[in-house]
């Protein structure tokens, strides 16, 4: 009897893990193109967690408007991960999402995984800017980019009224707001150092306001004949982060975090915030009473004021998709007026298509630079993954130590000796 | 001469640690031999193609600021981390061993952080340092403390230690414990009569019976020094600059977020070794002073 038990035991465990395993392995293979019936199922892998809505949206209506194709949307989590392995597997989603500025959208075109959409019918009708961000060095495009991101200065409606202080035009004005605020006994701007990444968009960003011709200079230290030792735009960059944080910035900046920056802005431990639009959102849920407002980054005069742009949805077709016409259709159904418009509305960004733009009053001033071609494009778009990966220290050592010279040198380094 | 067939009585055994078995060589055996493999290519991770580069990776590494950095602060992590977390737990495991009142209570109260997900505790302490430590150092006027140490490169390390010695202690605390209920209380009755002092008594009796705990928590914790991860993310990312990188940092980022998956795999093989040295050593060590060697 107790044999019979045991071996009974045995078998339940076993099967148990048979099962687990089984169950496991099942999740995976869900996208892929399937033929069910007549129709085409196709795949749409979703990077952007914050969009889920808008996209299914999206899909949905897309599905209904025509009977041929199926357009299956998934948001997996650590999606840039699933992509990479699913690459090295040959499994690539047929449409999936992705951001041109990052160095991960070279290593796709570069490891032969994007179809070539230069040619596609709504490339007329994208924004100047974002196309030069999608256009890789051999002159083509694999990406659609849609909508797009920006950056500027938030700040407090309340203490800007009190104090009766005027948008400022241009640098010198910006510092005489600053030091007015501080006058009144506040603190002008909270900068989220602990985070490497914003240190490093605040140079990259603001480099490109204040030095028109910065993407050369940068594309010149790579190839070897100019010295970012003796440029003089590096050298104003760097020594304005430092004026504004020193005078200017909440104690201990280094140890203050993005999350944190953001609630101390939002409850009023600063008047002024400079980062992306990305951080709209957070900051209303923050403190939801909260009025500010935001103004581009001032340039050295006014006319030079320019804003960076950033693609901040775009969509990859995958080359060896079974189903590519399907896939290219679905993006060129992306790519219209009217569906930009709805990501517009639905999550309150611009958008890169003529036309695509909703009512953006949050960020009206900065749209209105974007819209005017007013823009530059961010200085990551020449990143290889060498720089990206530790440009952030880089930027964060300039706060940490107070040393142009040194930040200089070590910028120097980085871009002259990238491998790739 | 051929004897009949009598039913094998270990068949059972074998069966039940089947599933063990499978488990362990498909999620760990598999994944390290192919690990050496890749380590001895240039697979980024991604592309269809990579080539057989021989050793070129390890010889890397040794050449490598990065990796040597982040060897020196992951040794000194850990050489503090485990005296920090061996004297504490013991001295915790010793107090929850008296017959205070609550006793239960105090020892689920002292386990309860090791049930805590790291990253949760690394979380919340990223807090601590940032609102509430400062106004410590404010109240104390100690000037080092007033700003969030995690964002000063020489302090940052602290930060990390007391988050994982707070959490890390737990596990030890209960391990001791087992040890010294097991201690047969016949032999302490016997020393007081032979007129041995509480320390003869600590040193001649408990301490046999804890090496073999010793051993494991030695084990245990310098295994979790050496891969110290989960609290870096959650804390300091690598940072200020370079000054928190562990290895086990290292190689995540290189392997996954860098491209550079076949350099970082080479990296962990390189842990793994380091990691199965020190305790193969420790272990034999420890084990001549157990109870019942010698």
């Amino acid at each position: 009897m107790k044999r019979y038990f045991n071996i009974l035991l045995s078998v339940l465990i076993v099967s148990s893990t048979v099962i687990m395993t089984t169950a496991c392995s099942s999740d995976a293979k869900d996208g892929g193109s399937v033929n069910a019936g007549n129709k085409t199922t196709i795949e749409f892998l979703n990077q952007k967690r914050e969009s889920i809505d808008v996209l299914t949206k999206i899909v949905d209506q897309y599905n209904k408007s025509q009977d041929k194709v199926i357009v299956k949307l998934n948001s997996p989590a650590e999606a840039t991960t699933v992509i990479s392995s699913r690459a090295a597997s040959g499994d690539l989603p047929e449409v999936f999402t992705d951001w041109p500025m990052q160095a991960n959208y070279g290593q796709y075109v570069d490891s032969g995984l994007l179809e070539d959409l230069t040619n596609e019918p709504y490339m007329d009708t994208v924004n100047e800017t974002a196309l030069e961000i999608s256009t890789r060095p051999d002159g083509k495009i694999y990406t659609a980019p849609l909508a797009l991101n920006t950056y500027g200065i938030f700040y407090s409606v309340e203490d800007f009224e009190e104090l009766n202080i005027t948008i400022p035009t241009t640098y010198d004005e910006l510092i005489l707001v600053c030091e007015k605020l501080q006058a009144a006994g506040k603190t002008p701007f909270m900068f989220p150092d602990k985070d490497s990444w914003t240190v490093e968009q605040e140079f990259m960003f603001n480099t490109g306001v204040w030095d028109k011709n910065f993407l050369d200079t940068y594309r010149g230290c790579k190839e070897g004949y100019i010295t970012l030792i003796e440029d003089d735009g590096i050298q104003q960059t760097a020594s304005r982060m430092l004026d504004l944080r020193n005078r200017f910035g909440q104690k201990d900046s280094l140890g203050t975090s993005y999350d944190d920056a953001i609630s101390n802005f939002a409850t009023g431990k600063s008047s002024m915030f400079m980062q992306g639009i990305w951080a709209l959102d957070p900051i209303k849920q923050a403190n939801p009473e909260f009025e500010f407002n935001v103004f581009a980054v001032p340039g050295n005069t006014a006319d030079e004021t320019r804003v960076e742009i950033g693609v901040d949805l775009a969509f990859d077709v995958s080359k060896d998709s079974k189903n590519k016409e399907a896939a290219l259709e679905f993006v060129r159904y992306m790519m219209t007026p009217e569906t930009a418009k709805l990501y517009s509305e639905t999550i309150q960004v611009p958008t890169a298509i003529e036309g695509g733009n909703a009512e953006l009053t949050a960020i009206a001033p900065l749209v209105k630079y974007v819209e005017e071609g007013k823009s530059f494009p961010q200085l990551m778009g020449l990143h290889t993954t060498d720089i990206a990966t530790n440009e952030p220290a880089v930027c964060q050592q300039l706060i940490v130590s107070q040393d142009i010279d040194e930040f200089k040198t070590s910028m120097n380094d980085l871009w002259a000796n990238t491998e790739k | 001469m051929r004897t009949p067939k009598s039913p094998n009585k270990k068949m059972p055994f074998y069966i039940m640690s089947l599933p063990s078995l499978i488990m362990y060589s498909f999620f760990f055996g598999i994944p390290v031999i192919s690990g050496i493999y890749y380590s001895l290519t240039d697979w980024d991770g991604m592309s269809k193609e990579f080539n057989f580069i021989g050793f070129k990776n390890y010889l890397h590494s040794f050449q490598d600021d990065r990796f040597w950095n982040s060897f020196l602060f992951t040794f000194k992590y850990t050489i503090v981390l485990v005296i920090s977390v061996i004297v504490i737990s013991l001295i915790i495991a010793l107090l929850l061993n008296t017959n205070i009142k609550g006793k239960g209570f105090f020892r689920s109260i002292y386990f309860f952080p090791a049930v805590l997900s790291l990253i949760t505790v690394g979380l919340i302490f990223n807090q601590i340092f940032y609102r509430v430590v400062p106004q410590l150092g404010e109240l104390l006027g100690i000037e080092s403390l007033q700003s969030n140490i995690l964002g000063n490169s020489e302090l940052a390390i602290w930060g990390i230690l007391i988050t994982n010695i707070w959490q890390g202690v737990a596990m030890p605390a209960i391990i001791f414990l087992a040890g010294l209920q097991s201690v047969p209380k016949d032999l302490y009755e016997a020393a007081t009569i032979d007129g041995a002092n509480m320390i003869q008594k600590f040193q001649y009796i408990t301490i046999p019976f804890l090496i073999p705990m010793l051993s494991i928590n030695l084990v245990l914790v310098v295994k979790s020094g050496l891969t110290v991860f989960d609290y870096i993310v959650a804390m300091t990312e690598g940072g200020p600059g370079r000054s928190t990188e562990s290895i086990a940092y290292i190689i995540y980022q290189q392997g996954f977020r860098q491209y550079q998956f076949s350099y970082g795999v080479a990296q962990s093989i390189i842990l793994l070794i380091v990691i199965v040295m020190i305790s193969v050593i420790q272990t034999k060590l420890l084990s001549r002073k157990e109870v019942g060697q010698q």
